[in-house]
């Protein structure tokens, strides 16, 4: 490491695993997180070149996150089960998160998989990569205001699709 | 008696600690005087911790083994960097030579040799392509002969697919 800027091996080996976490909640299952990571990794050669010394996991969520929205684009994704357009109904009462993850993981990360991309994003980056509502406005180009008003709906319909599956 | 505001995604920038000091008095006060408040406050931390403690997922065993810069192809077109994508394209492709030559082999040695000359004399004779017979008896081989070896020839154009 140079001046604080990490070689693409040292990226590759020591956040390797983060990235391909972050890839893999955006995606939602392993093939294409796979490729993602892939690509993510080339752009990462190539940003090296100009990266800057700061939040290197932060540097490379927004990377990966870029592939996700370029390959989003490029597809036109495969529609997803739509969730409720409005969540408000009686909901049974709040287990402990503790409980809820080790039983319901598979179920956790499936309700995520079908939340709208634009749910999904701000989810996952902030409580996969825990990237501030000011790193998510600018990996995404959106106002802090629309990062936090996506973040609470996605968190409102997760919370909406788990009671539905776990009544 | 004023009317209290539903509740909101300011709550979300409270469990983050993303409010600025005047946010987070009003939700304070908010969370002390409303139930509705209180309730919507723990729906939505328990999403945020539900998903902030799922479990780490690993890749596949084998994945890293093939990620370096060489592996990754950097400079190649993307579809090549897909070992399981090109075998399952090859794999298709071959399926297609094998469905067409097979045919092929099977029709009338006759008709094979006289290849366009043929076609044009039966279409001369047999306007009607669904009925001509091979002197097999088997309806539309000898017609289709030509057509199969073009589109033999387009599947094994190396640089079409």
């Amino acid at each position: 490491m140079a001046d604080g800027v990490p070689t693409w091996e040292e990226v590759a080996r020591d956040h390797g695993r983060f990235l391909y976490n972050v890839a893999f909640r955006l995606a939602g299952n392993d093939v294409d997180a796979q490729d993602l990571v892939q690509e993510a990794l080339i752009r990462v050669r190539k940003g090296l070149e100009t990266y800057e010394p700061g939040s290197l996991e932060g540097w490379l969520a927004r990377i990966v996150t870029n592939v996700f929205l370029d390959e989003v684009r490029r597809r036109r994704r495969r529609p997803t089960e739509a969730f409720p357009s409005d969540p408000d109904y009686v909901l049974p009462p709040t287990p402990g998160a503790d409980e809820v993850t080790e039983a319901l993981s598979d179920e956790i990360q499936a309700a995520l998989a079908r939340l709208p991309d634009e749910f999904r994003v701000p989810v996952v980056l902030c409580d996969v990569a825990d990237l501030s509502y000011e790193q998510i406005s600018a990996a995404l180009g959106v106002p802090v205001g629309t990062v936090r008003s996506r973040l609470h709906r996605g968190r409102r319909l997760l919370r909406a699709a788990l009671s539905r599956e776990t009544a | 008696m004023s009317t209290l505001p539903e509740p909101d995604d300011r709550l979300s920038g409270y469990l983050d600690g993303e409010l600025d000091a005047g946010d987070r008095a009003a939700v304070d006060e908010l969370l002390a005087r409303s139930d509705a408040w209180r309730g919507a406050l723990a729906e939505v931390q328990w999403a945020r911790d539900a998903v902030r403690r799922l479990p780490w997922h690993e890749a596949p065993a084998g994945f890293w083994d093939d990620v370096t810069l060489e592996g990754l192809g950097a400079t190649a077109p993307h579809r090549w960097r897909h070992p399981f994508r090109v075998i399952a394209g090859a794999a298709a492709a071959a399926a297609v030579v094998v469905a067409l030559v097979v045919p092929l082999e099977d029709r009338d040695p006759a008709s094979t040799s006289s290849g366009g000359a043929s076609r044009a004399a039966t279409a001369t004779t047999s306007p009607d392509r669904n009925s001509v017979k091979s002197e097999s008896g088997t309806t539309g081989a000898t017609d289709d002969s030509g057509l199969l070896e073009d589109m033999l020839n387009v599947a094994l154009d190396p640089f079409d697919w």
